[in-house]
């Protein structure tokens, strides 16, 4: 049992305790990656029966999140691991052992653990992404029978992207134990320093400014690319907080744990004292918690933001008394107008085609998007359609070869009038001109062309809308004879916007999962924190704390831990979701998912006392041993 | 393993370690300045007692004069190196094959066994364990049969001697200790001292000791005693009664 392998075993299995939670959240971890991985490398793969652009497109903006999510917890949950071993680290110091092989020693065992906790978690990940497939052809991404692709990529890249943070959160961990003089080291390991170091402030400011300015991104990035921008302001945010942790605690609970008089109970006044003395503990708590709030709230309250936004676009676009839907073929079509009482008649006709968006030399998948040419009659009246033309006129679109496209796509492909699309109908690659650009995207589409256009290309429409003035009420009625869908224009609006049912399951699926790991990791990083705290429970037993004071001790400070996590989350998710909303509703009450942002509220006071006051009454009843001459 | 032994140029002008006004102080909300202004040497194959009050200063001489700790101001030579400008690492190799150090609270590591904790000083050197060393070593501490323990399952005494076999494994040139018979009955300890100024005096350590116990005092060739971060006296060869007597000197 000697060399330096040898100290890392017996290291790791002196504290299995620990890195068993840890070693779970890694391969947690692994796990949601890979299954990321299948989703993505299944739509750049575009195998027969699957829709490569959407799966990518799907799998690409639940990574972004995903991913953010899952390095964040990983590394809080290193980082706690570790925390338990700074006074075996220091002491190492003390008997010889150089800084590089405190650091050596700190990432062979967090190799160890990473190495094999996460292929572990991986393989579950592949099979997790196969329980999606009925999901995936609901939402019509793959066809039935559809297969995913399954090969060791996304395991490997779940360890290449997890063994490397594992171990920089290790080293990070590391590094407040070997900035110090060994004898030092020693000392502070039984306490925490209140404050935090210059790179560390510095980083949280930096943090919180590009927080803010992420969150405010809507109101010069216009459309769904704004909302997703604020979006990850939420992030930035929580790890902002984090950075400034210590400082935020000990304002916070400085005064706090000064302030009960001799009425207040021991326990009270000795949660207080703790959670101030442990700000760095707390703060690492904190962490994951926080995030689960606001991944959640923020996720449900963008897609509300944009559906609601597509809404009003909608309704403010649609001019005509009614909507017509489900004339699937042009026979159809002739026998709607046909219908007697119908003053005018403006066909909106759907044609499935792909979009250039990227020049780069990568796969298909994600260079080519998938969206629908939206055909209009180029002089169709502004009382009718009013797409809310800001460039250019719609009156252009009369001229073959030619395309108005929104405002948000103009962002994203950086487009001007006159400029190309390069698009792809039925396999076969054109050019359109860009004649327009208008606002209301989110409701109408982003590409609209003429009639005209759309049949040189050789396009398949696959669905076609009517917008119908009726002079005759019975008319109404008539449209219903012939088994057509017949709305008002708020009615179809309605309608349209809940009409992706089966995407949105399959959104929130993702988002469940996601949320299940981010407990995961809370709850592990409670337990372990309170595991950590044997040696201090039983100082303050010794000293006359009863058990049951102990408890209530931990409960105080659980209830504290989670309303502090609560006020970051939310505090967090405030200026994404004002910005969202401000960008894409304008200046007014921002859409908050409210019942998701109550659920995830108790669930995160809840897992707070569960887990910690679980692991305190555990590690009370306990008798001590083993740590006399340590 | 003899190279210490054998290398090192036996001169008696040059000290085993010596310190030049030396201060230290310890930042914090009100700074704590335990050292202020030490000048000492400590003469090779001697046995120097450091004494004072709570407070005096003396372990943190003890850290600092053993490359521990850094000094806020002065320099501390080891050897023939001055240790002010290394690097930590090269200090900390430097400790690993020139110091030995028993720490008052033991420092021996929880979940290693007895022999695993003391030969971790050479397994962090990347050095081979010499048996014999190893089994003398145990022997006459009066470990045999405990090295398969966990430092969780060993008396406060038996700890403490764990602790003085890891410091005198790696046969350093100087062996500081921190109250190495704080936590020893009156025999035990007198059997540790022995054998720690028998080893110095085979190894030609330099050995270096804070005490509280004027009988242990006593036991070394020269006594300094602290008061306030400053060396206030000094005995050389010194008695039971000279000791007790300057130590209730420094309470009053």
């Amino acid at each position: 049992m000697t060399g330096p392998w040898g100290l890392a075993l017996s290291g790791a299995r002196a504290h299995r305790a620990g890195l068993s939670g840890t070693a779970l959240v890694l391969a947690a971890a692994g796990a949601v990656v890979s299954m990321v991985g299948v989703l993505l490398e299944s739509g750049l793969r575009a195998a027969p029966g699957v829709d490569g652009g959407l799966l990518t497109a799907l799998a690409s903006s639940y990574a972004g999140t995903a991913l953010v999510v899952v390095l964040l917890v990983t590394a809080t949950t290193v980082t706690l691991a570790l925390r338990g071993r700074r006074r075996e680290l220091a002491l190492l110091r003390t008997v010889g052992a150089t800084r590089g092989q405190v650091r050596q020693q700190v990432s062979r065992e967090v190799l160890l653990v990473a190495g094999v906790a996460v292929p572990l978690g991986a393989l579950p990940g592949v099979l997790l992404a196969r329980r999606l497939v009925p999901l995936l052809v609901d939402a019509g991404v793959l066809a039935p029978g559809g297969e995913l692709a399954i090969s060791p990529l996304p395991a490997l890249g779940a360890v290449a992207l997890l063994l490397p943070t594992a171990l920089l959160a290790g080293r990070l961990a590391a590094r407040e134990t070997l900035r110090s003089s060994p004898t030092e080291a020693v000392r502070d390991s039984a306490h925490e320093a209140p404050g935090i170091g210059g790179v560390r402030r510095w980083l949280a400011v930096a943090g919180a400014v590009a927080g803010l300015a992420a969150a405010f991104s809507p109101l010069v990035v216009p459309g769904t690319i704004g909302a997703a921008s604020a979006a990850t302001s939420a992030f930035l945010l929580v790890a902002a907080a984090c950075l400034a942790g210590p400082l935020l605690v000990a304002a916070t609970f400085g005064r706090a744990s000064r302030l009960p008089g001799a009425r207040t109970g021991a326990p009270t006044r000795l949660a207080l004292h703790n959670l101030r003395g442990y700000s760095r503990r707390l703060t690492t708590v904190v962490v994951p918690l926080a995030l689960a709030l606001a991944t959640g709230t923020i996720q449900t309250s963008v897609d509300r933001s944009v559906a609601e936004a597509a809404g009003q676009q909608l309704t403010a676009a649609l001019g005509a008394d009614l909507v017509v839907t489900g004339a699937t073929t042009p026979d159809r079509v002739r026998e709607a107008t046909a219908l007697p009482g119908l003053a005018r008649v403006v066909p909106l006709t759907d044609t499935p085609a792909e979009v250039r968006t990227d020049s780069d030399d990568l796969p298909d998948g994600l260079v080519w998007e998938r969206t629908s040419l939206r055909a209009v009659p180029a002089d169709v009246p502004r009382d009718v359609l009013d797409p809310g033309v800001t460039e250019g006129s719609l009156a252009a679109l009369a001229e073959p070869g030619t395309v108005a496209v929104s405002s948000d796509a103009a962002f994203e492909l950086g487009l001007d009038l006159g400029d190309a699309v390069p698009v792809r109908v039925e396999g076969a690659e054109h050019r359109l001109d860009v004649v327009a650009v208008y606002d209301r995207g989110l409701g109408l589409g982003d590409y609209l062309t003429d009639t005209s256009t759309v049949a040189a290309l050789g396009g398949a429409p696959a669905a076609t809308t009517l917008l119908v003035d009726a002079d005759d009420p019975a008319a109404t009625g008539a449209l219903r004879g012939l088994e057509l869908g017949v709305a008002t224009a708020e009615g179809y609006a309605a309608s349209v916007v809940s009409a992706d049912a089966a995407l949105q399951r399959l959104s929130t699926v993702l988002l469940l999962a996601l949320l299940v790991f981010v407990g995961l990791g809370a709850a592990t990083a409670l337990v372990l924190s309170t595991a950590g705290r044997r040696a201090e429970l039983a100082l303050l037993h010794r000293t006359g704390a009863t058990r049951r004071q102990l408890v209530r001790m931990t409960l105080v400070e659980s209830v504290l831990t989670g309303l502090l996590a609560w006020v970051i989350g939310t505090a967090a998710v405030v200026p994404a979701v004002v910005g969202v909303s401000a960008g894409l509703l304008g200046w007014h009450l921002p859409v908050v998912d409210l019942p998701t942002y109550a659920l995830l509220s108790g669930a995160v006071l809840v897992t707070s006392v569960a887990a910690t006051v679980g692991a305190a009454t555990w590690a009370v009843r306990l008798p001590r041993g083993r740590t006399a001459a340590a | 393993m003899d190279i210490h032994t054998t290398t090192l140029p036996r001169t008696t002008t040059q000290p085993a370690v010596r310190l030049v006004d030396v201060h230290k102080t310890y930042a914090g909300a009100t700074p704590v300045a335990a050292l202020r202004g030490v000048t000492l040497d400590l003469g090779r194959g001697t046995v120097t007692a450091i004494m004072g009050q709570s407070g005096s200063g003396k372990s943190t001489l003890l850290n600092v004069a053993a490359g521990l700790d850094q000094p806020t101001r002065g320099r501390v030579v080891i050897g023939d190196q001055d240790t002010a400008g290394l690097s930590p690492d090269r200090l900390t190799r430097l400790r690993r094959e020139q110091v030995g150090f028993v720490f008052q609270s033991y420092n021996l590591i929880g979940h290693l066994d007895v022999r695993a904790n003391i030969e971790l000083p050479l397994v962090l050197g990347g050095r081979s364990t010499d048996e014999a060393w190893l089994a003398e070593l145990v022997g006459s501490l009066g470990l045999t049969g405990l090295t398969g323990r966990l430092p969780g399952e060993l008396s406060g005494g038996q700890a403490q001697r764990v602790a003085i076999a890891r410091a005198l494994v790696t046969r350093p040139t100087v062996v500081f200790a921190d109250e190495p018979t704080g936590a020893l009955d009156s025999r035990t300890g007198a059997q540790v001292l022995e054998l720690l100024r028998d080893t110095a005096r085979r190894l030609d350590q330099t050995v270096v000791l804070v005490t509280h116990d004027s009988v242990v005092a006593a036991a070394a060739e020269r006594v300094v005693l602290l008061a306030d971060g400053l060396v206030v006296d000094e005995l050389l060869a010194p008695t039971v009664e000279q000791v007790t007597a300057r130590m209730l000197g420094l309470g009053r």
